[in-house]
């Protein structure tokens, strides 16, 4: 049962300590150490200057083309990815197939975004491997046909683990935002050197917007967690979501923002064209990005509000943007007419 | 040779399974194995998958999903049904399993909220959830209706309630999801899978406003031999309990089973692809109609 109150999950604007991987440069504690000493009037300088920052890479996309594997291969680069790393370490890339349907392509991840994926990690040495776990549906292989993905995979020979069904290994809570004790992951989630998190950008009728944090649900498996994956809802949908991210540091974000999802997302929305890719290594400043670009207050979105400087920085001055500018592009998403949803407009 | 000789000679030689080859043994596609090698009269391998069944079954009667898990035991039911397939061959196996799991399904309960007008169904109705402790949802709740039938439990206040709340989530063209009609106003879509499982669990059930045949219709107009093999499986095994089995039924099964897929669908696809095959001498089947 899904009953959300965002209302209840105000974003903690006090909090500044990043957590879980994110590390201070030696400069940033060096003058945060010395503000800090100047004392208590001099805090927001401290916040501003100690907080975390990231890049977000913006690349336009006419379509699901063949021009994709070259956007991918320099926004990835671009945004920071150190890829002479990859060499011989295991990738998982994992789109969205939440309730694939032939008929609503703009409801999951394109095929192509994921085949180019592949073909730019593993000319990088990487061992690819592609992993969902529909939230909706048991039939895992009709997910797979009804988003088109069972040929391509099967053509480029790139393995599909099955995430709902995947063996699980047990992970203690370590972000502590819902009141579960841990998560049990799939063992190919927890023994990957680099998980790739591809989501359809949506608009989501519960939180607003969901995109490369959320698509993060789709990692936990649906034989311990049900379909839907109500023990989720049950524990907090923003907490979770932070939880789960924090859970899994090892993750990047390719968003595939080129044919989208407006209105009643994430299942029953209305195709909307935006024609772009986002993409970065921290998954906070590229959902605040993909927010920009929908015309969302970032901070109204109750995960994004929970991790803004804990899990990664949402706030535009602390992301550096690469690639194209964000403000052409912006185009004002159609949200659901609700009470949780009013904040969601920027002031 | 038939086509099914290769599938149940698999099943056969590994009938405790996982839901991927080389994976770790769990509930489901072992209940599954095990009710399908009965149907095929192979007592000797359909016991071992019991037998494991058996020795995972906790203290409480419930059943867990996985070797080694203690949690969550959505899979009791299925155990059940698997313990119940061998009654054919030997009435007094497993009796004192049965008795435990279904004295742990009754006692088991979703958990209900008030009216809300956020979702299209009743939310004060309770059957079973995935996981204890939240809602209830169209196939754990499906498989304990089957298993409490199995168990004599037809008329039981819990069946009843729980057959309630299956009608109740079935959308109004017919079909159903994993268990929404309605989310903030706006009808949902249905899938064939949950729509098979659901319509044999409600087999058998007063129609008066149709809306079970609408779902057997809603079967009838989306299998084909393009369905992939889960929801193949499901939809025929649903449609047969209704006496709707589609002429074509078994060349599709044929076809399905000589289709190559890259989709590791493990044993349990075999399972339920010889499950499908059975028009009759199957507990899923015949269970409703009794």
């Amino acid at each position: 049962m899904n009953k959300p109150d965002p209302l209840d999950h105000v974003p903690d604007s006090s909090a500044s300590e990043p957590r879980c991987g994110l590390k201070l440069t030696r400069r940033s504690v060096l003058l945060g150490g010395s503000l800090a000493a100047a004392g208590l009037a001099a805090y927001p300088v401290y916040r501003e200057i100690v907080a975390p920052r990231a890049a977000a890479f913006l690349a336009k996309a006419s379509g699901y083309d063949a021009s994709l594997t070259r956007i991918l291969h320099d926004g990835l680069i671009a945004a920071g990815l150190q890829v002479e790393s990859l060499h011989g370490k295991s990738v998982l890339l994992k789109p969205n197939l939440v309730e694939p349907l032939r008929s609503a392509p703009h409801m999951t991840t394109n095929p192509a975004m994921v085949v180019a994926a592949a073909e730019v990690f593993r000319s990088w040495g990487a061992r690819v491997t592609v992993g969902e776990g529909p939230g909706h549906v048991r039939d895992t292989e009709m997910a797979l046909v009804e988003g088109g993905m069972l040929e391509p995979l099967s053509h480029e020979e790139l393995e599909f683990i099955d995430l709902n069904y995947d063996d699980v290994v047990w992970r203690e809570n370590r972000g502590r935002q819902s009141g579960l004790d841990g998560f049990f992951l799939p063992r190919a989630v927890a023994e990957a050197d680099l998980i790739v998190s591809m989501p359809k950008l949506k608009t989501h009728h519960w939180m607003g917007v969901t995109a490369s944090m959320k698509n993060l649900y789709g990692i936990l498996p649906g034989v311990q967690y049900g379909w839907p994956k109500n023990v989720l809802h049950y524990a907090g949908i923003p907490e979770t979501v932070f939880d789960i991210n924090a859970a899994v540091p090892n993750t990047i974000a390719i968003v595939d923002a080129i044919e989208c999802m407006e209105g009643d997302g994430p299942i029953m929305g209305t195709p909307r064209k935006l024609g772009l890719v986002i993409i970065g290594t921290n998954l906070p400043a590229v959902d605040a990005t993909a927010c920009r670009l929908m015309e969302v207050d970032a901070r109204q979105v109750p995960y994004l509000g929970l991790a803004a400087d804990r899990l990664g920085p949402i706030s535009e001055r602390r992301i550096e943007q690469r690639g194209e500018n964000w403000r052409p592009l912006a185009q004002r998403f159609e949200i659901i007419d609700a009470p949780h949803l009013r904040d969601l407009r920027p002031a | 040779m038939a086509w099914w000789d290769r599938p149940l000679q698999e099943l056969a030689s590994e009938p405790c399974c996982g839901y991927r080859h080389g994976s770790s043994i769990a509930a489901e596609p072992t209940s599954m194995a095990a009710i399908a090698l009965s149907s095929r009269s192979n007592w000797e391998s359909a016991r071992r998958a019991a037998d494991w069944l058996a020795s995972h079954q906790a203290a409480d009667g419930s059943v867990a999903v996985r070797e080694g898990a203690s949690w969550p035991v959505w899979t009791t039911p299925l155990a059940v049904l698997a313990w119940q397939s061998l009654a054919s061959h030997d009435k007094t196996l497993y009796r004192s399993n049965v008795e435990r799991a279904s004295r742990w399904i009754l006692q088991a309960r979703s958990e209900s909220a008030p009216e809300s007008g956020i979702t299209g169904h009743d939310t004060r109705l309770t059957a079973w959830p995935w996981v204890v402790g939240t809602h209830a949802w169209v196939e754990p709740t499906a498989m304990a209706v089957l298993a409490l039938k199995s168990c004599g439990y037809a008329k039981h206040a819990r069946t009843r309630e729980a057959v309630r709340l299956l009608v109740d989530r079935l959308l109004p063209e017919g079909g159903c999801n994993y268990g929404n009609t309605t989310v903030l106003g706006r009808m949902l879509r249905p899938h064939v899978q949950p729509t098979g499982l659901a319509v044999l669990a409600l087999a058998g059930e007063p129609d008066a406003k149709g809306a079970i045949a609408r779902s057997a219709d809603y079967l009838s107009r989306n299998v084909s031999g393009e369905t992939t093999a889960q929801s193949l499986a499901w939809a025929l095994i649903g449609l047969t309990a209704h006496g709707r089995r589609p002429a074509e039924a078994d060349q599709w099964l044929h076809d399905m089973s000589t289709r190559q897929s890259p989709f590791d669908g493990g044993q349990l696809r075999n399972a339920v692809l010889l499950l499908a095959a059975q028009e009759n001498d199957c507990l899923l089947i015949n269970l409703p109609r009794k």
